[in-house]
């Protein structure tokens, strides 16, 4: 007998198959569901040592001895959007247990929930303000002429603004996801913040809300991250260790805090806008910031596949800041699998250890009251020495575009496809 | 003809009929009531002051219905009846037309069912349906809310048409931005369709039913890719946020209103406290930083 071209009873098969399996998923996802889930985030013990308005710092407890521990600490400033609790989402991929456990001695910035208050507060209160007053405390607490200071995303851009304005202070730079390059029509963000009117918005809002912006991040993509992730939670959620992992990773999305208004209204008109900073025209609590002020080691760290900050908007700065010693490092992963995929774990903080320890030059215990000045110290890298090296060749690809879901992110990344 | 008038009389004699004989039993208890109060003393002032009152309303009710009962006021009546209907005729056509109009927009759509779906295409959006309500709600609604209002309140009640206005055209605005985001999944829909008939023809259908969710999901993604860098949803998107503003500050003002009455600060006040806070800290911020550094 000739095969039939529709195989009903195969296809049938199949679905009672899979009925059965469903029925055992969903008797063993009761049992986890309802019991103890382990689904706590940012659980690396840090002390809070400085506080102004609602912006806090956090130092996290040295795991090595002070021998082995960085003189020069470094200093992470997040984005606005979402929180810095993203760096220690959970305990096997956890950027800030990895730098700890490799002698890193670790300052936080944690912005905080603006409320209506901190409407009026602008771009130049959080770099020249806030960041700068933290960086101060920083020196004076660890005894050191400068820091080691490393930007995420649009933390990222407050960290160039910040590198350009007090170069002095800043021992090496590193951006990871940080957009600098404006004029770029790679990704929906950026072709969306082209029209729109931040004016109105900001007028109406006071600030941005939060819940606004993360509904904007689901439309990016709602095939994704509004079907198929949860889709996939479906199919997996008799699986504890799945089950914490996703929810950590909800809790995380879903912490937005709004972002002050007179920042968000800057933000988008001179640099999404305009792209003042990498044209080297923009002004900042009325300083220029120029790019060429940027002299110290610069590493550079974007993702191939982030969909937010695309490889366009984030490479080009390297080749417009002072510094004779930058380096760009392109990784094969989304705008956040950079800091939680496991792949991504093994290339991302051991590489920012050995650059930075690359370029520390001696280590000492942290906390020395034998302070040099930074003209003594030595750079190891003065010239470069290691030249703008990508470890993955960005995609040339042209054509139908094809989207790829970083395991349990929630905010996938767009590859172009042939 | 004549007998006829006699033995069932019009409409219009026996309305003045009924209001003259209305006048006549309202005012009899008035006159009644009010003479033995105005002979009382002081000590009943409150009670006949009540009393005066219900007279003269009964006087004024009165000369309203006697004056009613001219058969030159019983046609003005009569006709506000005739012509009743025709107003209530106007505003049901207004809306109707509003509602056929875009059940036919539903119709011609529904019409074009089963047409070949082209590929990851999003350019032949049907902007006729997106607009059909939004053109009618501009024309033939939104000029009752823009009536002018009169008198003390004139301005609350501005505001709060103002706030149903902008509501009307938030909602209208979200609809179509919905609209919009429906159509990937429509023409997925229809492109799965194809792809099964395309399938089952060569004989390639495939036996596991996770494979038809992931073609799916491909599919639909890539629409939604394609719909979302098309002028017409970025227009949608600008039009809705534009709209949710404009509403958002409309209803902000009436809360301002209400806020008026009540013992709290407005946001305004807030704001401006606010704003005095940011600015003095600022200059506390700067002068401590020159102090440090002299």
């Amino acid at each position: 007998m000739e095969k039939s071209k529709i195989p009903v009873d195969m296809i049938l098969k199949h679905l009672a198959e899979q009925a059965e399996v469903h029925q055992v998923r969903v008797q063993k996802a009761t049992d986890v569901l309802l019991g103890n889930l382990d689904t706590e985030i940012a659980a690396t013990p840090y002390e809070v040592v400085y506080e102004e308005d609602r912006v806090k710092l956090k130092h996290y407890n040295a795991v090595l001895p002070s021998n082995e521990t960085m003189r020069t600490p470094l200093l992470v400033v997040y984005a606005l959007i979402n929180r810095e609790t993203m760096l220690d989402l959970q305990p096997q991929r956890s950027v800030v247990k990895n730098f700890l456990a490799n002698g890193i001695n670790l300052y936080m910035v944690d912005w905080g929930y603006p409320t209506y208050k901190d409407k009026f507060l602008t771009i130049d209160d959080h770099v020249n303000g806030y960041m700068d007053d933290i960086v101060d405390f920083v020196l004076k607490r660890e005894k050191v002429e400068q820091i080691n200071l490393m930007g995420i995303c649009m933390g990222g851009t407050f960290s160039v603004i910040y590198s350009a304005l007090h170069p002095h202070k800043i021992k090496n730079l590193v951006t990871t996801v940080c957009p600098t390059n404006f004029d770029t029509r790679q990704g929906l963000l950026h072709i969306w913040m082209r029209w729109l009117d931040v004016d109105k918005m900001i007028d109406t809002f006071g600030n941005m809300p939060g819940d606004l912006m993360n509904f904007g991040f689901l439309l990016l993509n709602p095939a994704r991250l509004m079907i198929d992730k949860y889709i996939g939670f479906l199919e997996n959620m008799d699986n504890k260790p799945f089950v914490e992992n996703f929810v950590r990773m909800e809790k995380w999305i879903f912490d937005s805090p709004d972002v002050p208004g007179e920042t968000f209204r800057q933000f988008i008109k001179d640099l999404y806008q305009k792209n003042l900073l990498i044209e080297n025209r923009l002004v900042i609590g009325g300083r220029h910031v120029d790019l060429s002020k940027i002299t110290m080691p610069m590493l550079n760290i974007y993702a191939q596949y982030d969909h937010l900050v695309p490889p366009e908007a984030a490479e080009k700065i390297t080749s417009v800041v002072g510094s004779r010693d930058t380096e760009n490092v392109c990784l094969d992963t989304g705008h956040i699998g950079i800091y939680v995929s496991s792949k991504t774990q093994k290339e991302f903080a051991p590489k920012i250890i050995n650059w930075l320890k690359a370029r520390e030059g001696r280590y000492e215990p942290a906390g020395r009251d034998d302070t040099e000045s930074a003209a003594e110290r030595v750079h190891p890298s003065a010239k470069n020495i290691y030249p703008g090296v990508k470890i993955s060749e960005e995609s040339n690809h042209a054509g139908k575009k094809e989207l790829f879901f970083d395991n349990l992110q929630g905010k996938q990344s767009i590859r172009n496809h042939p | 003809m004549s007998e006829n008038e006699h033995t069932m009389p019009d409409l219009q004699t026996m309305v003045m009929e009924w209001l003259r004989a209305a006048g006549r039993f309202w005012g009899e208890p008035g006159r009644e009531d009010g003479g033995p109060a105005d002979e009382e003393g002081g000590s009943r002032q409150a009670e006949r002051f009540s009393i005066e009152a219900y007279a003269a309303m009964m006087k004024t009710y009165q000369a309203v219905s006697t004056a009613m009962s001219e058969p030159s006021a019983m046609d003005s009546l009569l006709r506000t009846t005739t012509i009743l209907p025709d107003i209530t005729t106007t505003l049901l056509a207004t809306g109707m037309k509003g509602y056929f109009a875009l059940q036919q927009q539903i119709v011609d759509k529904i019409g074009r069912i089963g047409n070949s779906t082209d590929p990851y295409r999003i350019d032949n959006i049907d902007q006729e349906t997106l607009r059909a309500w939004s053109e009618i709600y501009q024309k033939e609604i939104r000029q009752y809310f823009n009536i002018p209002q009169l008198g003390l309140s004139r301005f609350y009640q501005e505001r709060v048409n103002q706030a149903l206005d902008k509501l009307n055209i938030f909602s209208t605005a979200l609809a179509e931005f919905i609209q919009l985001l429906w159509l990937p999944f429509e023409k997925s829909y229809h492109m799965m369709h194809e792809k099964i008939e395309e399938l089952t023809r060569s004989g390639n259908l495939p036996e596991d039913t996770r494979a038809y969710y992931q073609m799916w999901v491909k599919i639909l993604e890539g629409h939604f890719m394609n719909l979302f860098q098309s002028p017409e949803y970025n227009k949608a998107l600008g039009e809705t946020m534009d709209a949710l503003e404009d509403y958002l500050a409309a209803r902000s003002r009436i809360l301002q209103d209400m806020l008026q009455t009540l013992p709290v600060p407005s946001r305004k006040e807030m704001e401006d406290l606010c704003k005095e806070v940011y600015l003095l800290k600022k200059k506390i911020r700067s002068l401590e930083r020159a102090n440090r550094e002299d």
